[in-house]
C-alpha cells in the first residue's frame, strides 16, 4: 500500500509540472487551470488502478492455483504423473521342469516370442495384413478384417509362439514401430514325444496345467510371475528400471517322476505292438513297484503328442490307467480267497467241491469253462474256478466279502498324483444280495480302475501291506537341473495299511499265482529262468442295448510280477475290447504282452535301488478289519 | 578478496564436477549390470534350447527309431550275396532294433527259481 501511495505522490508531482506548462503556454487563469488540470489527471490516475488491481489479481489467481495445485490436487496430479512416466511390465516366470527318475527330461519350457499388433497404430491395415500374413502361414484377408474390426484397440494377437525365423523376417519387413510388439512367453516342450503324455498332461496356450502332473502340480510347476518397474520420458523411452520397485519372478519347481523313462518307453512300444495286433478300443499298461508302490510306466492307448496337438481324437485325451472302470474278473480272486484264509473262514489245504462245472446258487446258475470236481484253493486260483470262488464267497458272507473290497481299497480313489481318478463303481453293501455272492469273488458286480487292481495286487506281493502308489519321487537324488529352481517338490504323506498276514501273502504269490502262470491260464507269459507270478482277467462287458452281459465284447487283463519270492515289480496290462480276430483272454492276449514288459522292467528295477518304505516314511495305519 | 570470492567458486564448481562424474559412472555401472543381466537371459535361454536339442535327440524312442531307419551296408560286398550273411543280419537287426536292451544287466539266475 506504501507502495501505491508513493506512486501516487509522484504521479501528483508529474501533474503540477504539466500544469504550470500549460499555465506558460495558454496563459489560462487559476480557475480554467484546476479544471483542466482535473480533466487531464482522472483517466491517468483511473488507468494506472485499473492495471495495478489487474496485476496484483492476476498474481493472486496464480497464487491461489498454485496453492490449490499442491494441496487440494496434489495426489491427482502425481497419480498422472506417475501414469505417464512410469509404467510396469510383467516378467512371466518360467514353469518347472518334470523328470523321470533318473534325470531325462519328460517336459520342460522354452523361451519364443509372441506378435501383437497395435491397431490405433496401423495406418494402412492392408499393407500390414499383407504382409504379415505370408511370414506368418495367415490368411491376408482375415488378418486384415481381424485388424479393421479392433482399430480402436491398442493390443491385438496376431500369433502367439511364433519360431525365430519369423521374428526375424518380420523384424526385415520393417513395419511402423509403434504397430506392433513382441513379447516374451514361455512354451512348453515335450523332448520325448508322445511317450508318457497321459502322465505328463499338457499346458495350454496360457500356461494352465491340463491333465496329469502337468494339472495336478500346475501350482508349483507355474511360478509366479514378476514386474519389472520403469521410468520414460515424455519421448517413451525407458530411462530408468526401477529395481528397488519392481520384483524379480519365482521360476516353477521341477517335479521328479517315478517314471523310468526307459522302462516307459518300453511299455509303450509293447502297447503299441499290442495295438497293431489285436485292434482293441483301447489299451493301457502299468509298472510298478510294489514296496514303495512307486509307478515305474503308466501308458494308455490311444494316445496323444502334446508337442502337436492338432487333431487328436477325442478318446485320446483319457488315461484308462485311472479313468477307465471294468469289471475286474479272475484277477479279483485272489484277494478274496487270502480274505477268506485270514478271517478263518478257509483253509489252504481245503478242497472246493466245484460240482462239475455247474452250481446253481439261488435262481441263478453259474459255470465253469471246464468241468472240475473237487479242487484244492491253490487250484481254484490256478484253473480260476468260478464255482470254486462262489463257494468260497459263501462261507465268507455278504458283510466279510464288503469288508475284503473295500479293505483292498476298491470303491475308492487310490490318491496318486493325478487328476480325473476314478473310485470305481461298489455298490453299498445293502444293495448286495444272494447274487452277490456268487458274482463278487469272481470278480463281477463291481468295477474297479486298472491302477486300484495294481495297487491291491502290490499288496499281496508286499506282504499283505496297501501301499499308496505315487508318481512323484521321495528322494531328491535326481540330478540338477540348470534350467529350474532346485527345489523339488514333494510327494504326499504315504499311507500303508496292513491288511493280510504276510505269510498268507506270500502263499499266495509264491504258490496259486505262481502255478497260473507255470500250469495255469498264464503260461503264455511263462519266461525260462525267470520266476513270475501272476493272474489273468477276462470280463465280459456289458451291453448296453440289452442291458445283459455281451458274448462279443470283453475286458481282458493280466497282473504278474516277478521274482515270486519277494517281487520286485509289478505289470498290468488291460485291453478293452480287443477286436482282431483269435481267442480273446486274458493269458492269450494280455499276458504275452504284461511278460515282455515285465522281463524289461525287472532288468531297469536292479539297475536302480528302490529304498523300502518304512515306517518313518509312511506310518502304518491299522488294519481295516 | 576477488582471490577468495574466485577460489571459493572454482571448489563450489570442483565439488559439482566430482559429483557429476561420479553420477556419470553409478550410471554407467547400473548399465553395465543391466546388460548382463540381459546377456545371462540371452545365455539361458540358449542352454535352454540346447538342453532341449539335446533331451530330443538322445530320446530312447528316436534313438529307436534311427537305429531301426538305418541302412546296414554290408562291410564286405561279396557277403552281401551269401544268404547266410543276410540271414544274420536280419536277425541282428531284429535284435538292434531295440537299442534300449543295452542298458540291461547281465542276466543273474541266482536266486531265482
Amino acid at each position: 500500500m506504501d507502495d501505491v501511495q508513493s506512486e501516487d505522490i509522484e504521479q501528483d508531482d508529474e501533474t503540477s509540472v504539466d500544469t504550470e506548462a500549460l499555465d506558460k503556454v495558454f496563459h489560462k487563469s487559476d480557475e480554467t487551470s484546476e479544471i483542466v488540470v482535473r480533466k487531464t489527471q482522472s483517466p491517468h490516475v483511473w488507468r494506472f488502478g485499473l492495471v495495478s488491481v489487474g496485476v496484483f489479481a492476476g498474481w493472486a489467481v496464480l497464487i491461489a492455483r498454485l496453492i490449490q495445485l499442491q494441496s487440494t490436487q496434489q495426489q491427482l496430479m502425481n497419480d498422472r504423473v506417475t501414469r505417464q512416466s512410469i509404467f510396469s511390465e510383467v516378467i512371466p516366470a518360467r514353469p518347472g521342469e518334470i523328470l523321470d527318475r533318473n534325470g531325462q527330461v519328460l517336459a520342460m519350457t522354452i523361451p519364443c516370442d509372441s506378435l501383437y499388433a497395435v491397431p490405433d497404430e496401423i495406418e494402412d491395415a492392408w499393407d500390414f495384413a499383407w504382409k504379415i500374413g505370408p511370414v506368418l502361414n495367415l490368411n491376408s484377408d482375415e488378418l486384415y478384417q481381424r485388424i479393421v474390426a479392433n482399430t480402436d484397440k491398442r493390443f491385438l494377437w496376431i500369433q502367439r509362439r511364433i519360431n525365430e525365423h519369423q521374428v526375424a523376417t518380420i523384424r526385415g519387413l520393417h513395419l511402423p514401430k509403434t504397430a506392433w510388439g513382441l513379447r516374451r512367453e514361455y512354451q512348453r516342450q515335450y523332448p520325448q514325444g508322445s511317450v508318457a503324455s497321459h502322465v505328463l498332461g499338457i499346458r495350454n496356450i496360457d500356461n494352465v496345467g491340463q491333465g496329469g502332473l502337468e494339472q495336478s502340480r500346475h501350482d508349483v510347476i507355474r511360478g509366479a510371475d514378476g514386474n519389472r518397474v520403469m521410468t520414460r520420458d515424455a519421448r517413451g523411452i525407458v530411462m530408468e528400471v526401477a529395481a528397488e520397485r519392481s520384483q524379480a519372478p519365482r521360476h516353477g519347481k521341477t517335479v521328479i517322476s517315478t517314471l523310468d523313462l526307459l522302462t516307459q518307453v518300453e511299455t509303450e512300444r509293447q502297447l503299441d505292438l499290442l495295438m497293431e495286433q489285436w485292434k482293441p478300443v483301447g489299451a493301457c499298461a502299468i509298472v510298478m513297484e510294489p514296496r514303495s508302490g512307486e509307478i515305474l510306466a503308466m501308458a494308455s492307448r490311444p494316445s496323444f503328442d502334446p508337442n502337436h496337438l492338432i487333431a487328436v481324437p477325442e478318446a485320446a485325451w483319457k488315461n484308462l490307467a485311472v479313468s477307465a472302470v471294468f469289471e475286474p474278473g479272475s484277477t479279483f480272486k485272489p484277494f478274496i480267497v487270502g480274505w477268506a484264509i485270514q478271517t478263518g473262514s478257509l483253509k489252504k489245504e481245503e478242497m472246493i467241491d466245484c460240482s462239475f462245472g455247474v452250481y446253481r446258487m439261488g435262481p441263478r446258475v453259474l459255470h465253469d469253462h471246464h468241468s472240475y470236481g473237487a479242487l484244492s484253493v491253490e487250484d481254484v486260483l490256478v484253473k480260476s474256478s468260478n464255482i470254486g470262488m462262489a463257494k468260497i464267497g459263501e462261507k465268507l458272507g455278504i458283510e466279510s466279502l464288503y469288508e475284503a473290497t473295500r479293505a483292498f481299497g476298491f470303491g475308492r480313489r487310490t490318491g496318486v498324483e493325478l487328476p480325473g481318478e476314478l473310485s470305481g463303481l461298489l455298490h453299498p453293501v445293502d444293495q448286495w444280495n444272494v447274487y452277490s455272492l456268487g458274482s463278487i469273488p469272481m470278480g463281477q458286480e463291481l468295477a474297479v480302475t486298472p491302477l486300484q487292481l495294481i495297487t491291491a495286487h502290490a499288496a499281496l506281493a508286499n506282504g499283505g501291506r496297501l501301499v499308496r502308489p505315487h508318481l512323484l519321487k521321495r528322494t531328491n537324488i535326481a540330478s540338477e537341473t540348470p534350467t529350474a529352481d532346485s527345489q523339488f517338490v514333494a510327494p504326499g504323506a504315504d499311507v500303508q495299511s496292513e491288511l493280510l498276514d504276510s505269510e498268507i501273502a506270500k502263499w499266495l504269490v509264491r504258490e496259486p499265482m505262481k502255478q497260473v502262470v507255470e500250469r495255469g491260464t498264464g503260461k503264455s507269459a511263462r519266461i525260462p529262468g525267470m520266476s513270475i507270478f501272476g493272474k489273468t482277467g477276462t470280463a465280459q462287458k456289458l451291453d448296453l442295448l440289452t442291458g445283459t452281459y455281451s458274448d462279443k465284447a470283453w475286458v481282458v487283463s493280466f497282473v504278474c510280477g516277478t521274482p515270486a519270492e519277494d517281487p520286485d515289480v509289478l505289470v498290468l496290462v488291460m485291453i478293452d475290447e480287443p477286436r482282431a480276430p483269435g481267442i480273446h483272454f486274458g493269458g492269450t492276449v494280455a499276458a504275452p504282452t504284461a511278460s515282455k514288459i515285465l522281463q524289461f522292467a525287472e532288468t531297469r528295477v536292479r539297475s536302480f535301488a528302490i529304498p523300502r518304505l518304512t515306517e518313518h516314511d509312511a506310518p502304518i495305519m491299522p488294519s481295516m478289519q | 578478496m576477488y582471490f577468495r570470492f574466485a577460489a571459493g567458486l572454482m571448489l563450489v564448481v570442483l565439488v559439482s564436477m566430482a559429483g557429476v562424474w561420479l553420477e556419470k559412472q553409478t550410471l554407467e555401472m547400473r548399465r553395465t549390470v543391466t546388460v548382463q543381466y540381459y546377456q545371462t537371459d540371452v545365455l539361458f535361454d540358449l542352454l535352454v534350447r540346447l538342453r532341449l536339442e539335446t533331451q530330443q535327440l538322445t530320446a530312447p524312442s528316436n534313438m529307436a527309431m534311427k537305429e531301426k531307419s538305418k541302412p546296414r551296408l554290408p562291410s564286405n560286398p561279396r557277403d552281401a550275396d551269401r544268404g547266410e550273411t543276410r540271414e544274420a543280419d536280419s536277425q541282428e537287426s531284429s535284435i538292434r532294433r531295440l537299442p534300449l536292451l543295452r542298458f540291461q544287466l547281465p542276466f543273474n539266475p541266482e536266486g531265482i527259481d
